[in-house]
């Protein structure tokens, strides 16, 4: 069982050095998910700026809700690939209310 | 003068045939953006729950500002042009219109025009279909202005849309890979378009300031001419007078990448 996770840690340093070889574009994915959580959270302060309440929720039970969704998808693109996510390597909106046009497919 | 536009009415010609082979996928494209907007439906509906009025507008003319921006994305909205023109470039079929009388820009865009017509066409199948549950909600002012100022208004935003598309596309010149960069914009444009919500809730200093941003006339700023967002004629002309401003710089700003681009461009064979 160690030995399986000691090769997952070296394919998870494998994979951290090959990434960083190309800081430039590591730095521009890395503003890309900032910039989209940003988003997420952004709408939700929004809308709670002329309501108290949605469903129930407040403002803070809201963020958390979108906080875990927006955690589940990351841990499942890191764990079960890029190739998972329509988005490829990164993420869109956690809360699909835009029809703004898709990635090239 | 007219001779020399009809090699791009040409490029309009075959721009329409070969999005008309692909209308099934733009058909089914159409179809799942009801999904948004039924996304939009329930969100809206429970914030309204507790209000009668959101930023001086009712939950019907919310609903209309989003139905308005779905028609609007598929008239005028850029999809695919900035990664068909960095394909173009990294696999080297510019060189063919290096070499002809014929201008780059204008022949794009001339597609664009003809995609735009096909993809706006196809939503208002599914719209069609969707209305006997819209038709409740949708409200429209009855001012004529509003048409004779959000028509040209519409034609500078699919401008503008095609022209910021045009400059990621040019980036190829210097990137290998411009997805980093389209994807952080379609970030920005989300929230500064108007996309996620209506421009006009956020402060009020914010949005006078988004105002004066490429942004707010890729679609917000039609969009509320169209759906009363925009109260009087006067501020429409204010800002077809700043969307202009910004057609002519990044027209410029669009040219001056391919000229420096072209600098740095090889082309050998073929």
């Amino acid at each position: 069982m160690l030995r399986y996770l000691n090769i997952w840690l070296a394919s998870v340093r494998y994979s951290i050095v090959r990434t960083l070889m190309f800081r430039g574009d590591f730095l521009v994915w890395s503003l890309v998910e900032f910039c989209w959580m940003g988003v997420n959270l952004l709408l939700i302060e929004v809308i709670y700026r002329h309501t108290q309440s949605i469903a129930g929720w407040n403002k803070y039970e809201m963020m958390l809700l979108v906080g875990t969704s927006m955690l589940v998808q990351r841990l499942l693109m890191g764990f079960s690939g890029a190739a998972s996510s329509k988005w490829g390597a990164t993420s869109g909106p956690a809360i699909s209310t835009s029809f703004s046009r898709s990635p090239a497919t | 003068m007219f001779a020399s536009f009809n090699k791009y009415r040409q490029a309009f010609l075959v721009g329409l045939q070969s999005n008309l082979v692909y209308r099934v996928n733009f058909a089914v494209r159409g179809f799942f953006s009801l999904f948004h907007l039924a996304v939009v439906f329930v969100l809206w509906g429970a914030a309204y729950a507790h209000a009668d009025s959101i930023g001086g507008f009712a939950l019907g003319q919310t609903i209309t500002y989003f139905v308005m921006l779905m028609v609007l994305m598929f008239f005028i909205g850029a999809f695919n042009e900035d990664y068909q023109i960095s394909e173009e470039i990294r696999n080297g079929l510019i060189n063919q219109f290096l070499l002809k009388p014929i201008n780059y820009f204008t022949y794009r865009f001339s597609i664009f025009i003809a995609a735009r017509l096909v993809t706006g066409s196809l939503i208002l199948i599914p719209l069609l279909l969707a209305m006997p549950v819209l038709k409740d909600y949708l409200t429209f002012p009855h001012d004529w202005w509003r048409l004779w100022l959000g028509l040209p208004a519409m034609a500078l935003s699919a401008l503008i849309q095609f022209s910021i598309a045009y400059c990621f596309g040019m980036l190829t010149f210097w990137f290998l890979e411009i997805q980093g960069f389209v994807i952080l914009s379609m970030a920005i444009e989300s929230v500064l378009g108007g996309q996620m919500f209506p421009l006009d809730l956020l402060p009020d200093w914010i949005f006078r300031a988004a105002g004066y941003l490429p942004f707010y006339y890729q679609m917000y700023f039609p969009a509320a001419i169209f759906t009363g967002r925009l109260k009087t004629p006067m501020e429409a002309v204010h800002g077809l007078g700043i969307e202009l401003c910004w057609v002519i710089a990044l027209l410029g700003l669009n040219q001056l990448l391919w000229t420096r681009g072209l600098r740095r461009h090889t082309a050998v064979g073929g």
